[in-house]
């Protein structure tokens, strides 16, 4: 699975540790999610997707291996 | 995400500073888990209730380091806990099998009494080592 979760930061101007305080987990957290090393919760998917203001779908996609 | 059945955080400092004072008791009694469990059984011939509470604080400094909470819990150490508890069972299931194939009755008991402490020690060991492996970035998930 893959996401946008970088980009997004970029856009709202957050930093991983901002992101990691807003959404109740680690910096390290944010991070292993963001590199790909890590599949979120739904719960957490959920609340990322409400931190950007954006459908879950828009920030995690499938990938053809998934 | 809440974890109901692990201890405070900072009881995991208290855990470490228990087994380093066993770890410096050790210097000036026969101190290995087999002895103790001797020292525990014949509590009921000699009144001597060392060996059961020494042993008894080995079992709670090993619980307090492997299940205390992180400062900050969330789902994805959650995730690592229940690999590393995975894999701790997995060790403990090949070293029984490994001792059984291989040890005579005698060393075969004595080893199988250290065994659970292995794996709580195996557990800590493996649990620690992801966490410092995703703090460095490294992919191990």
């Amino acid at each position: 699975m893959k996401n946008t979760i970088k980009t997004e930061r970029a856009i709202k101007n957050l930093t991983q540790a901002d992101l990691a305080l807003l959404i109740s987990v680690s910096r390290q957290t944010v991070n292993t999610i963001e590199s790909n090393r890590y599949v979120p919760s739904t719960v957490l998917a959920l609340k990322i997707a409400k931190v950007f203001g954006k459908q879950v779908e828009e920030i995690f996609q499938l990938e053809d291996t998934d | 995400m809440k974890n109901r059945f692990l201890f405070p955080h900072h009881l995991k400092y208290l855990g470490y500073l228990l087994l380093l004072f066993l770890i410096y008791l050790s210097r000036f009694i026969v101190f290995s888990i087999p002895d103790l469990y001797k020292r525990a059984i014949q509590v009921h011939n000699f009144r001597d209730l060392t060996g059961t509470i020494l042993l008894l604080l080995v079992i709670l400094g090993l619980s307090l380091i492997a299940f205390s909470r992180e400062k900050i819990e969330d789902e994805f150490i959650s995730s690592l806990r229940s690999k590393s508890s995975k894999w701790a069972l997995i060790f403990n299931i090949l070293a029984l099998a490994i001792s059984v194939l291989f040890l005579n009755i005698v060393p075969l008991l004595t080893f199988l009494v250290s065994l659970p402490f292995l794996g709580v020690l195996f557990f800590i060991i493996h649990f620690r080592a992801l966490l410092l492996l995703s703090k460095l970035n490294i992919n191990v998930f």
